[in-house]
């Protein structure tokens, strides 16, 4: 049996079994509607219109993220196989992780992962 | 031979799933009773002989709770975002070997569910999407409070998977394979990568802690300021749900730390390997539950700092001088 059937298989019935669990209580719950127990909770106070909109500060850390997660990704065939490349596969990508480097350096020194 | 091996798959799988949700019940039980002791009090111990049935106390209590859906949450995405929580969380597991092969009626049976060649793409792609269901309930429950903690714990994830990815690099490169299985009988046959790793253990342990939310990287729900953060809302059994994927991203963070850095089930000959795995994984939880009791939480622009400008730098050279050394470059 192959090893992604087998996974398949685990995934499924993971899956069953968390949509089973969180559906479980409409049949097993009581039942009293009414009162405010529906009401937004905001400390006590009427809740105000719901939020939508939330900083810009979190694109430009998902966007470097982005970036760089890409970079390391691509860093992870070359590391399984360093051992058959030899010194020449370690400088070659040696070139590839200096830019990175001065990438991260260069936002760094620009204040991309400053936060306030 | 092929239904045996569909039957056998079924068997590991029930019993991965049956271990998971005992093992969360009673990782939670254990945590309350520590952080008792810890803090100079008992802790649960009412039910049961010495509160061993109190999980199943927990779990009655929440099943059978109301279903409470509130009046300006998005019903199928309030509904989904736990699910897509624990099924993550559950998904991770599948390929951690937890013991050495078995043989039985000559058959050889790995004590894994799959063991595929990108193991460890597998469950870095798995655990990174349990950000999702945290995302989800934030968005989707239409408070304040949710959607802060929603949106915590994803610039938390992004600011931790560049370094945990960094960090298992110096693997990679010495084993020269990305499988769990071939990786834990490498340290079986050599040592254990906690000896000439110690640096990225460390990185991939902080990572570990700050992607299972726990203490003190826990913003997402920190109570102090955010109520309860991304499941303010939730209630009764979907509210439990968030804390088996919690305590199971815990059992799976403790699991691959073992596999990765600790040799996994390799160990002297006197206990089984499965002992040994299990032995390891139970005292990586001990030391998640200490620490809770110890440490502070962190300060919000603190930890992200802390995993931009000291985790990935330090992980990115440990990489550089592994790579140089193991291709012969130095």
């Amino acid at each position: 049996m192959s090893e992604y059937a087998a996974l398949l298989i685990y995934l499924l019935v993971a899956m069953v079994l968390a949509a089973g669990i969180s559906f479980s209580s409409q049949r097993l719950g009581p039942r009293a509607p009414g009162g405010l127990k529906r009401v937004t909770y905001e400390s006590g106070n009427v809740p105000e219109m719901p939020v939508t909109h939330f900083s810009i500060r979190f694109y430009r850390v998902a966007m470097l993220f982005l970036v760089f997660d890409v970079a390391v990704m691509a860093l992870y065939p070359w590391a399984a196989s360093l051992r058959a490349f030899h010194a020449a596969g370690f400088f070659k990508a040696l070139f590839f992780l200096l830019v990175m480097a001065v990438a991260f350096a260069y936002v760094w020194r620009r204040g991309g992962f400053k936060w306030d | 031979m092929i239904l045996l091996s569909v039957v056998i798959t079924i068997v590991k799988v029930i019993l991965l799933v049956g271990i998971l949700m005992t093992g969360f019940a009673y990782t939670m039980l254990l945590e309350r009773r520590l952080l008792g002791f810890f803090q100079l009090r008992l802790g649960p111990n009412r039910v049961g002989p010495m509160g061993l049935l109190q999980p199943l106390a927990d779990a009655v209590k929440m099943l059978t709770k109301e279903d409470l859906l509130p009046s300006a949450a998005d019903p199928l995405v309030f509904r989904l975002a736990p699910v897509v929580a624990l099924f993550a969380a559950l998904a991770v597991d599948a390929v951690i070997p937890f013991g050495a092969p078995i043989h039985l009626f000559g058959l050889t049976i790995s004590l894994d569910i799959a063991n595929p060649g990108i193991g460890l793409l597998y469950v870095f792609a798995f655990s990174s999407l349990g950000v999702y269901g945290l995302v989800l309930a934030g968005w989707a429950s239409q408070n304040k409070y949710s959607l802060l903690g929603g949106v915590r714990s994803s610039a938390q994830l992004i600011s931790y998977e560049l370094a945990m990815g960094l960090s298992v690099l110096g693997i990679l490169i010495t084993v020269g394979s990305a499988n769990l299985e071939t990786i834990v009988q490498f340290q079986a046959h050599h040592w254990w990568f906690v000896f000439t790793q110690v640096i990225p253990f460390l990185v991939f342990f902080t990572t570990a802690m700050a992607e299972t939310n726990r203490i003190p990287f826990d913003l997402p729900e920190a109570e102090s300021e955010l109520v309860a953060g991304y499941h303010t809302e939730y209630s009764g059994i979907r509210f439990a749900m968030f804390y088996m994927a919690e305590y199971i991203n815990m059992i799976t963070a403790s699991g691959m730390a073992v596999t990765l850095f600790f040799g996994g089930w390799s160990g002297w000959s006197f206990l089984p390997p499965i002992i040994w795995f299990l032995l390891k994984v139970g005292a990586f939880i001990f030391v998640f539950i200490w620490i809770r009791a110890t440490l502070p939480r962190f300060r919000y622009d603190r930890l992200m700092n802390f995993g931009w400008k000291v985790l990935v730098p330090l992980a990115f050279v440990y990489v550089l001088a592994t790579a140089a050394l193991a291709s012969g470059a130095i």
